[in-house]
């Protein structure tokens, strides 16, 4: 209706249905603004009851069987959900006090139940498990579960062995680590550099020689090559030092006396053991060990080299018939000192002057361990009371023939850790050759072998 | 009678894109592909897993909500409207009907799903993902079984009225997506020495009448990297979905046939 055609409004005044239609409007848009703000605020009151809810009523989850049943094949989609699901449950509990983890493996089981095949809950999960919850029996049945699904998968059975190496469980590590350089071809060469160093602190020097030879042989990178060349290099000294032990205890027990030196030792010839056989010198012995473990053309220019070791320098026949690699045992006293050089520094700052001795040092060692500030670190390589670690010739005066200069150890003159790494050796290489691209051995040593 | 076909399946095709459902379901689809990334940056560890399983379910259940939206009412909406005098007073078979009805829709579900497709294999690789066979081929796996669920939807559409239809095809979905559980399920009855030979019997029938929709689902090849079948396996499903879809439609004409206008 027009307002003009109403005679009996005064003029310049709004029809009184358009007055009450503007409050209504009003009123409506009051009532909205209100019935939002109180949504808002109920919103808010239910969203923090939620977050107080224990996880458990929240986290209900029926079996991944009967959950892959619902999802009428879209299991893949559910396994996303409920992982990201159990990403945010880590984020939430880790907020909490107590930090309890119980639907964890809860939600890993339905996630991997949905999507077998999907990799990275394993994975990640067996890492969140341990760690979390630090529940290392459900992290490994994760894992296990995984490689049963998937068999060839060497990442997983890798991160087996690291959840296993970090626990200190080095001979359960060996086996899942075995287990991938046998059956799951296609995993890096940083999987055999592992099993290498793990074989060589459980002193199966053959088996680490042999894992060290096949991996330089199969030509890894520039940086898994040097890691290799070192491993190799700490085998092969290690198992000729066990070998010649045996074969020395061998010749005293045939002959009733010790031998003169190694290269009459390595000159002896010996029966097979059983009898069998014809007779055949150390050094033959050794080729025929070492021809298994490397590749005969590799083995015969490491026995021929033979008294010398890895390291360039030479094994050495002891007092007690013993056969110790001159080269290991430099670098052994190498690290020693580096170790030692620290806690000689911080005797130092404590003590306002540098020691003058190791007698010293040893005192210093003992004050800590009786007012309880040996530190764990300090206490494995000491022991407890702590003691200073043998010198590793095994020579009872080995320290007093190392120089301590200005309250630091130096090493005795002879060659550079550097130098002794990179000594020449006869080692397999990548192009499938034994003795392709074989570091041809040092004259010196080979001349002493003859 | 290929030209007959043809031009109802053209004009099926005209009408369902009319259809404003269509287009709805497409934009949902395409949210849904986009908003896979926020949820891939919730996960731990491989990201693309979640965008890569987002958009094949997408891709997935935008055909089969056309198949079930859409196709059970195809045939009964003619009927309704009367538009099926018109047609079938012309020299057209009801089988020409129903062949070319059914064409028309399939032809409407691939376009949208091609859509989406591209969509996602578009917006996969600015995601830092790969487009690879096994993602295409899980593609082109989801429109064949959209095309044997389109057929059965045919057939109800057929033979009762669109909301039956619906319940029946969604059942039939169900059906098809978990048949592959049966054999298990009649073995833990052997196994239990539970289940008369009745039950055996129908269990074995359900079996073979349903059709097997996990034979078409090839996602844990695209996303897990399994091992993809063989050229001549993927051949053999893509014939069972075309052999299935054939005897649909077969049906689909003989109820037709029986029907009076």
């Amino acid at each position: 209706m027009d307002e003009g055609l109403n005679p009996d409004r005064p003029p310049g005044r709004r029809p009184d249905w358009r007055s009450r239609r503007s409050l209504a409007t009003l009123g409506l848009l009051g009532a909205l603004a209100g019935t939002l703000l109180g949504l808002t605020g109920l919103n808010d009151r239910f969203n923090a009851r939620r977050q107080a809810e224990p996880p458990e009523r929240v986290l209900y989850l029926p079996r991944g069987d009967s959950l892959k049943f619902m999802c009428l094949g879209y299991d893949g989609i559910a396994a996303d959900l409920i992982w990201i699901r159990s990403v945010m449950y880590v984020g939430r509990r880790m907020r909490d006090r107590d930090r309890k983890y119980e639907w964890l493996e809860k939600l890993y089981r339905v996630t991997t139940d949905l999507d077998p095949h999907w990799r990275e809950p394993y994975r990640v999960g067996a890492i969140l498990l341990s760690a979390l919850p630090q529940d290392d029996e459900r992290a490994m049945n994760l894992l296990r579960r995984g490689l049963e699904r998937n068999p060839a998968d060497w990442q997983m059975a890798y991160q087996a062995a690291k959840l296993n190496m970090l626990r200190g469980r080095n001979r359960e590590a060996l086996k899942w680590l075995n287990l991938i350089s046998r059956t799951m071809p296609g995993h890096t060469p940083v999987v055999e550099a592992t099993a290498t160093r793990l074989r060589l602190e459980h002193h199966d020097y053959p088996e680490a020689l042999r894992g060290a030879a096949m991996s330089l042989r199969s030509g890894p990178g520039e940086i898994m090559r040097a890691v290799d060349v070192s491993n190799y290099r700490e085998a092969l000294a290690r198992l000729l030092a066990t070998d010649l032990s045996e074969w020395s205890r061998r010749y005293r027990d045939s002959t009733g006396h010790p031998a003169a030196n190694l290269g009459e030792l390595l000159q002896t010839r010996f029966g097979r053991a059983g009898g069998g056989g014809r007779a055949a010198s150390v050094r033959e012995h050794l080729y025929m060990r070492l021809a298994r473990l490397t590749g005969p053309e590799v083995a015969v220019e490491l026995a021929r080299a033979l008294p010398a070791d890895p390291y360039g320098m030479e094994f050495r026949l002891r007092v007690d018939g013993e056969v110790s690699s001159q080269g290991m045992d430099r670098l052994e006293l190498f690290r020693l000192i580096q170790s030692l050089n620290v806690h000689l520094g911080n005797f130092a700052r404590i003590r306002g002057r540098p020691a003058g001795s190791l007698d010293e040092l040893q005192g210093y060692f003992l004050d800590l361990y009786r007012t309880n500030q040996l530190t764990p670190g300090m206490a494995g390589l000491l022991g407890r009371p702590p003691r200073l670690p043998a010198h590793p010739s095994g020579d009872p005066a080995g320290w007093s023939k190392v120089p301590l200069v200005d309250g630091l150890l130096k090493m005795p003159p002879g060659p550079t850790v550097e130098e002794m790494r990179s000594a020449p050796l006869a080692m397999p290489s990548g192009s499938g050759g034994d003795a392709a691209g074989a570091a041809r051995a040092p004259a010196r040593a080979g001349a002493a072998s003859r | 009678m290929i030209s007959r076909v043809l031009a109802l399946a053209l004009n099926t095709f005209r009408e369902a894109v009319r259809d404003r459902v269509l287009y709805l379901l497409l934009v949902v689809g395409l949210a849904a592909v986009a908003f896979s990334r926020i949820l891939g940056g919730l996960s731990v560890g491989d990201p693309l897993h979640v965008v890569a399983d987002t958009g094949l379910t997408a891709v997935s259940l935008l055909g089969v909500m056309i198949s079930i939206f859409v196709g059970t009412g195809l045939i009964y909406k003619e009927i309704d409207k009367r538009t099926v005098y018109t047609i079938l007073s012309k020299p057209v078979r009801r089988g020409e009907f129903i062949l070319g009805k059914y064409l028309g829709l399939v032809l409407t579900a691939l376009v949208c799903m091609a859509v989406l497709s591209a969509g996602f294999l578009a917006y996969f690789p600015l995601q830092g993902g790969k487009v690879n066979w096994p993602l295409a081929a899980a593609l082109v796996a989801s429109m064949v079984e959209v095309g044997v669920i389109i057929s059965v939807a045919v057939m109800f559409s057929s033979a009762s009225t669109p909301i039956l239809s619906a319940v029946f095809t969604s059942i039939v979905f169900a059906a098809g997506r978990l048949s592959y559980w049966i054999p298990d399920f009649m073995e833990s009855l052997t196994r239990m020495k539970t289940g008369g030979g009745g039950l055996q019997a129908v269990l074995q029938v359900l079996y073979y009448i349903t059709p097997n929709l996990r034979i078409f689902d090839l996602r844990d090849h695209a996303v897990n990297a399994v091992a993809m079948p063989v050229a001549g396996d993927l051949a053999l499903r893509a014939l069972y979905g075309a052999c299935y879809a054939a005897v649909m439609l077969i049906c689909a004409t003989l109820v037709f046939r029986r029907r009076r206008f």
